[in-house]
């Protein structure tokens, strides 16, 4: 036993059983899709429907009063499925509007359209499908795709971004659309609507009436044509400059730093490591980098969804996706900002404590070098410049960091040299500063009228970053000189009162208070002027 | 890859209309008719292709249809050509002479 329905087709009421009108219905509302202007529609529509009422009242019988869903089957064999019913094909021939003309004109030139190609898919059939959409090779693209990879990783990215953006092809429309018009009957087509448009503006007499019209659409159509143009390139400036952004940050997240020379140096640690030597807590320093995941990559990847979109005349929308994702961004900064407040409270107050390092040696040279040693300064390329934050290392519970100063001052009497260390350091509090500061390991060696400095200097692990730093200060009386050694380069270096050498390098130079002033024997100066004096 | 099933469909779309004019200048027809006629020579397989196509060739002018009664359902739409549609035929069988004989020729060389 089974519900049935009244239905009216053509004019005509059929008693249809309920699973069929099911498919009826759908059927029909599935080809009504195909067809863009409403009064053509309409029309085919009727036709359709007068069509499948006559095939019904052949079904119906004395016997047999009900339509059943074989008979609904039978209609669509004869009827043809929704995707023969192809309404574009022929639409380009109407030119009755503006409208109409600029719609067709979009629909010729959006023809090739971007489809994932899964019969020729390696994985989902993404780079398939870009090679159809360039028509470029697709070893080219997959290529590509390698190459991004190799580069920090983004090509995997992208590619699981273009999996879940671009559609697969299914039908044989799609797969028409993804590779663009065949070849083969193209030409005769265009022919054939060419002549077509020639015997009806013949056979219309108001051509002054046509040629306005044309001009008019000719207008609208270059119109359209340059937005579309402009909008394309905005697109692709958006995809390759959110590739470009992707490929940098996730080199600066990931840590692949040797990859990109100038971004940071070999011997920094990667940027977990870096945070968790920087906040309070381990809990506080995957917070922080999940959060600058999410604040980094969620516009850098909402650029290339969007210029894809753009270039790719793609109108599916992910709203729920935008919706969270921007909600989910503006909790991991809100997480950046507290924690970056209550790193700020960590480093409050700073501190500097003095050091006199006892200097006996009565010569009147003293020399002073950057001592070498097998850890890290042996590594370097003897002209890198080896300060400020080239190095953090973590060893044994010990951040090794590269930012000792050495500060050359003159002494206004004629005493001896004097050697001072200064340990500085920001905290919570001062105690926590000072207490800080006394940790710092920076193992000077003074022997005789030698001062050897190390190139780095360590702190405990679990004292943390707090802008700690040994700075090693040398006053040099009237009549002595300094000479520095061949390393001297690799720590800061700054001469009191002296701005205007223009040497990058201040090995092997040597230095004496000549008047008020220290003056370099070597260096070259501003102007031959000051050289002379 | 081409699909085979892709060309031959894109071919056949091509000389559609050329041979629904043809059918349809030997005598006025009802879809029906034309449908039984493309079917013999393999044109199409389907009513649901022909419907959009007629009434774009009327819209266009170059058809127009006539009502009639019919015993077993809706009145039926019997379709001619119009004598736009008559001039548009006589270029097109022109340009497909051309383009048989260009193909002819090209298979053969």
């Amino acid at each position: 036993m089974n519900k049935t329905i009244s239905i009216n087709i053509g004019g005509f009421v059929f008693n249809i059983e309920e699973n069929a009108y099911q498919k009826l219905y759908h059927y029909l509302s599935t080809i009504k899709k195909n067809f863009t202007e409403v009064e053509e529609r309409e029309e085919i529509m009727g036709d359709i429907e007068a069509r499948i009422a006559e095939i019904f009242q052949t079904k119906l019988s004395a016997g047999k009063e009900v339509i059943t869903e074989k008979d609904v089957e039978n209609v669509i064999d004869i009827m043809g499925k929704p995707e023969d019913y192809v309404s574009d094909e022929f639409a380009n021939s109407d030119a009755k509007s503006s409208t109409q003309k600029e719609k067709s004109a979009e629909q010729t030139t959006s023809t090739r359209r971007l489809f994932r190609d899964s019969e020729n898919a390696m994985l989902g059939g993404v780079c398939s499908g870009l090679s159809h959409y360039f028509n470029i090779d697709i070893a080219i693209v997959r290529t590509l795709f390698i190459v991004f990879t190799i580069l920090g990783g983004s090509g995997i990215l992208i590619y699981i971004i273009l999996l879940v953006a671009v559609p697969e092809a299914k039908t044989t429309n799609d797969k028409l659309h993804m590779r663009g018009q065949s070849i083969n009957l193209e030409s005769i087509k265009e022919h054939f609507t060419k002549i077509k448009d020639d015997i009806k503006s013949n056979t219309k007499n108001s051509k002054i009436k046509n040629a306005f019209n044309q001009t008019i659409d000719k207008g609208v159509q270059v119109g359209s044509t340059f937005v579309r143009a402009f909008s394309k390139i905005i697109g692709l400036a958006f995809v390759i400059g959110g590739i470009f952004a992707l490929v940098l940050a996730v080199t600066v997240l990931f840590g692949n730093s040797g990859l990109l020379p100038m971004v940071a140096s070999e011997n920094i640690e990667d940027l977990p490591t870096l945070l968790s030597l920087l906040y309070p807590g381990e809990t506080q320093s995957t917070l922080v980098f999940f959060s600058m995941i999410f604040v980094l990559l969620i516009p850098i990847i909402s650029l290339i969804v969007v210029g894809t979109k753009v270039l790719f005349n793609y109108k599916k929308s992910f709203k729920t996706i935008a919706i969270s994702s921007t909600i989910l961004w503006f909790i991991c900064a809100g997480i950046l900002v507290i924690t970056g407040i209550d790193l700020g409270m960590n480093m409050r107050s700073d501190t500097s404590i003095e050091y006199e390092i006892p200097y006996t040696d009565s010569s009147d040279v003293l020399f002073i070098d950057v001592s070498e040693d097998n850890k890290f300064s042996n590594h370097i390329a003897f002209d890198d410049v080896w300060n400020h934050s080239e190095l953090v290392r973590v060893e044994n519970e010990n951040i090794f960091l590269g930012y000792p100063e050495l500060v050359i001052k003159e002494r206004q009497d004629s005493g001896n040299f004097e050697i001072i260390l200064y340990k500085q350091s920001h905290g919570m509090s001062n105690k926590d500063a000072i207490n800080k500061a006394e940790r710092i390991d920076y193992k000077i060696n003074l022997t005789g009228n030698r001062l050897l400095l190390p190139p780095y200097f360590s702190i405990p692990k679990a004292d943390k970053l707090r802008v700690q730093r040994p700075v090693i200060e040398v006053r040099v009386p009237k009549g002595k000189r300094i000479e520095l050694g061949k390393n001297i380069d690799r720590i800061e270096l700054s001469v009191s009162g002296q701005h205007n050498y223009y040497d990058d390098s201040f090995s092997n130079t040597t230095w004496v208070v000549t008047g008020e002033q220290l003056i370099c024997l070597e260096c070259k100066t501003v102007s031959p002027l000051s050289e002379l004096e | 890859m081409i699909n085979v099933e892709n060309t031959k469909a894109q071919m056949r779309k091509g000389i559609l209309e050329y041979c629904i004019l043809t059918v349809l200048s030997k005598k006025e027809a009802y879809p029906s008719d034309i449908i039984e006629e493309l079917k013999i020579a393999k044109l199409i397989v389907v009513e649901g292709t022909l419907y959009p196509l007629l009434t774009r060739l009327k819209n266009e002018g170059l058809l127009r249809y006539n009502w009639v009664e019919s015993a077993s359902g809706p009145p039926r739409k019997y379709y001619a050509l119009t004598e736009e549609g008559i001039n548009f035929l006589n270029e097109l069988k022109i340009t497909w002479n051309e383009l048989y004989h260009a193909v002819q020729q090209i298979s053969k060389s």
